[in-house]
């Protein structure tokens, strides 16, 4: 019964190593989770700090239950019998020796099963020890330290493909529907290449919107249009700057149409003169082409693949480009709501580039034409929405165009800014403290990672808003 | 003497017996074991194969070798039960007294059959009539025969020995399932190989065979019996045997898949009963003192295949009852959790 007692000794220990060994793994499996949300959600602790509490916790626990336990002996004594090939002599002694079997044969069983245990070591009754799951701790730790090497935002993953898709379809029904009508008017005005750029605008809106392309394809093929688009604008705006709207209205013709019939429409007279025949952003519709480049821009947002263009920019990025945004109307551009009632109220004269930029000749009457030499554009006769931006001032050399004196409805307007598809219309200085205050007022409010809000408050520190 | 040299003796037995019996019987040394399991624990055996497996000569063999009364009933259709159990006869004595004269009288004497005896051959048993094997069942179980209202004891050890042929059916009566469930142990006979067929014909074409002599007597042979009595079991080796006999059950939790499907009925406590037994006798013949799981399970197909009945998808599948305890013996774990 000695040797008994020795034996249940040893298969406690050993016991209690494997359970010990149970709880190290089970328990560093908390801290894998942990390393891996570290960078999603805020954590109580560090995760090396969990990883390490929990493995700890799981080892206790692992200990504690294997002491607790009550070691069966009997089931002890089959286990010994069976790695020691005895046929079940030492169970059956030990059941000899509460209850003899009979006179016979009990006590030489007996006497035979103790010489047995007593030549056997313990490790050779109970068997080679084996701990379960400790081969695959290290491995655990060895995830867990990648893990904490290189963090990933799985809320951030979900959260942005799964807006980032709906918005796609969205902006992609708005550049199809941009592309109609660019194709309607540059059928109209028979603009072969103005026409090409509107259909391949439309078919890259479609694809968007029925989700057909891949998000490198969609990239590629919006940097494609951008790059054709700016050289459309640079093309008219250089001919329209040379002074001579007949011919930049021709070197537009010629781009366009080698029948020179636009051409002798921006030097004849007309409704729409030469202003509107050599302006940039006249011939195709300029709202419309602004719009395509407000569309094509948050599609890059929405996309997430390059930064926002407003940072690009040095302008803050707009609080209504998030995905909860509502639908935009064209011609609303990327303001925040609100903001064109606030302009409206300001009555400051409407700055910006585009024939649907700027209705109000004179501050607070929309419907009139702004004065010669006035900042700003041009108006446009067939206005098709509000403002949608202002010149910063600064920025760019000033340019004076001049339309020929007497031929039509020709307007001297000034250039103040180079083009840009889209932005705020409202002062930078007025609206980023508004933005850092309310990306600060979100970043506290919401769960953003840590290195996230660094990210966002090194933003706002770069372009100088404290 | 103490329990080793009894352990030893008894080993020491087993192995003479053997030896004298492998004189005349090639190979076949599982089988001689088993009826020497059988006649060690008090069990009949049924030995099944077809013609010219050796048989009967292995059942002679063992009444020769053994210094026991033996008798041999070769089983017909029209034997009848009085021959095997014996039966009343009117007996006349004349006896003459002095100065009288003849007096006559007649009196019935009971005449006992071929079954008292401690070795009984019951050579093709399934060629009697169920009337006639009905007859055995008293002296199989009980060891009694009763004729007349009168009971008369066999002499211990009594052992039946029985031999059936499995291929011919014609004009033969399959044993009813309570004589089957008698018997200790059904053993069955495997034709022998290229080398033991040489040696058969080498020990029986070749002058005349030596006859055995007697190595064990009816004391001894009581000896052996009461002392595999004594040999120790685990509980959880009982347990085992008991579980083994459950899972030939159809119907019961434990039934496998096998049982359920093509077991009719499963073994009676008998089963068990034969398991522990001869596990205990087996251990005993192999020097141990204690009987283990691969005792227990060295027996099962003896023990148990007689004990279950096939119904008639199984028959018709040519499921065997050896499928189904090697099925059982499978599945059926050494030991379960308790708690």
């Amino acid at each position: 019964m000695a040797r008994v007692r020795t034996l249940a000794a040893h298969a406690r220990g050993d016991l209690v190593a494997r359970r010990a060994s149970e709880g190290l793994f089970f328990g560093l499996i908390p801290g894998l989770l942990a390393a891996a949300l570290a960078g999603t959600v805020s954590l109580p602790f560090s995760a090396p700090a969990i990883a390490g509490y929990a493995a700890a916790a799981g080892v206790l626990s692992g200990v504690l239950t294997a002491l607790l336990r009550r070691i069966d002996v009997r089931r002890l004594l089959i286990d010994a019998d069976r790695s020691l090939g005895s046929r079940e002599l030492a169970s059956t002694a030990f059941e000899l020796v509460d209850a003899p079997w009979g006179e016979t044969f009990s006590e030489a069983v007996i006497h035979d099963a103790a010489a047995l245990m007593t030549g056997s070591s313990p490790r050779r009754i109970l068997g080679p020890l084996r701990l379960p799951f400790l081969p695959f701790a290290p491995a655990l730790v060895l995830l867990i330290a990648l893990a904490l090497i290189f963090p990933f935002n799985l809320r951030g993953l979900f959260a942005a493909r799964h807006a980032g898709m709906g918005e796609l379809a969205m902006i992609g029904e708005d550049l199809q529907s941009y592309g109609q009508r660019l194709q309607d008017s540059a059928r109209s005005q028979n603009l072969g290449r103005s026409l090409a750029l509107a259909q391949d605008l439309a078919k890259l809106g479609k694809d968007l919107a029925e989700g057909s392309i891949q998000k490198d394809e969609a990239l590629d093929r919006m940097a494609d249009i951008e790059r054709r688009l700016v050289a459309e604008y640079d093309l008219r705006l250089r001919a329209f700057n040379s002074g001579d709207p007949s011919a930049g209205g021709r070197a537009q013709a010629g781009a366009e149409d080698p029948t020179g019939r636009n051409g002798s429409a921006a030097s004849g007279a007309g409704p729409r003169g030469g202003f509107d025949s050599s302006s940039p952003a006249d011939d195709l519709g300029s709202q419309d082409l602004k719009d395509m480049g407000d569309a094509l821009k948050r599609l890059r947002q929405g996309q997430g693949s390059s930064p926002p263009s407003g940072a690009e920019n040095g302008e803050p990025p707009s609080m209504a480009q998030g995905p909860q945004a509502p639908p935009r109307t064209p011609g609303s551009g990327m303001l925040p709501p609100g903001s064109d009632s606030s302009e409206k109220g300001n009555g400051s004269p409407p700055q910006g580039y585009g024939s649907g930029a700027a209705p109000d000749p004179s501050p607070g009457q929309p419907g009139k034409r702004a004065p010669s030499g006035s900042p700003g554009l041009m108006p446009a006769p067939d206005t098709k929405g509000p403002p949608s931006r202002i010149a910063q001032g600064g920025r760019g050399s000033p340019l004076k165009a001049e339309a020929s004196p007497g031929q039509g409805d020709s307007t001297r307007f000034l250039v103040r800014a180079l083009p840009e598809w889209s932005g705020s219309r409202l002062p930078e200085d007025k609206v980023l403290r508004h933005y850092a205050q309310a990306a600060e007022s979100a970043l506290t409010r919401e769960e953003v990672p840590p290195r996230l809000k660094e990210y966002v408050k090194s933003y706002f520190t770069i372009i100088g808003v404290h | 003497m103490d329990a080793r040299e009894k352990s030893a003796w008894v080993k020491q037995s087993v192995s003479a017996l053997k030896q004298e019996i492998g004189r005349a019987i090639v190979g076949n040394e599982a089988i001689v074991e088993d009826v020497l399991v059988c006649l060690f624990c008090g069990g009949h055996a049924l030995l099944e194969g077809v013609p010219g497996l050796g048989k009967t000569t292995l059942i002679k063999c063992l009444g020769q070798v053994l210094d026991i009364a033996t008798s041999r009933i070769q089983f017909t259709p029209d034997l009848m039960p009085a021959d095997i159990i014996g039966t009343n006869v009117l007996v006349q004595e004349e006896t003459q007294a002095a100065g009288a004269g003849v007096d006559t009288r007649r009196f019935v004497r009971f005449q006992k059959g071929p079954v008292f005896a401690n070795v009984v051959l019951a050579d093709e048993i399934n060629r009697a009539t169920p009337k006639t094997q009905s007859a055995l069942l008293e002296a199989m179980q009980e060891q009694t025969v009763t004729v007349g209202g009168t009971t008369y004891t066999l002499d211990s050890p009594f052992i039946v020995l029985a031999t059936q042929n499995p291929i011919e059916m014609e004009g033969t009566y399959p044993l009813p399932e309570a004589q089957l469930d008698r018997f200790f142990f059904k053993i069955a006979l495997g034709y022998p190989s290229a080398e033991e067929i040489s040696a058969i014909i080498d020990r029986t074409t070749v002058g005349a065979q030596r006859p055995l002599k007697k190595v064990m007597d009816a004391d001894a042979i009581a000896r052996i019996k009461a002392l595999v009595r004594e040999v120790p079991m685990a509980a959880h080796v009982k347990d085992y045997a008991i579980r083994l006999g459950l899972a030939t059950r159809p119907g019961t939790p434990t039934a496998t898949e096998l049982v359920s499907r093509y077991a009719r009925y499963g073994a009676s406590p008998r089963g068990p009963q034969s398991l522990v037994l001869a596990a205990r006798a087996k251990a005993l013949f192999d020097g141990r003192m204690n009987a283990g799981f691969e005792d227990v399970k060295s027996v099962c197909r003896q023990a148990l295949r007689h004990r279950i009945l096939l119904n008639f998808e199984g028959e018709a599948e040519g499921i065997t009852p050896e499928q189904i305890i090697d099925d059982v013996r499978e599945r059926v774990p050494e030991t379960i959790e308790q708690g």
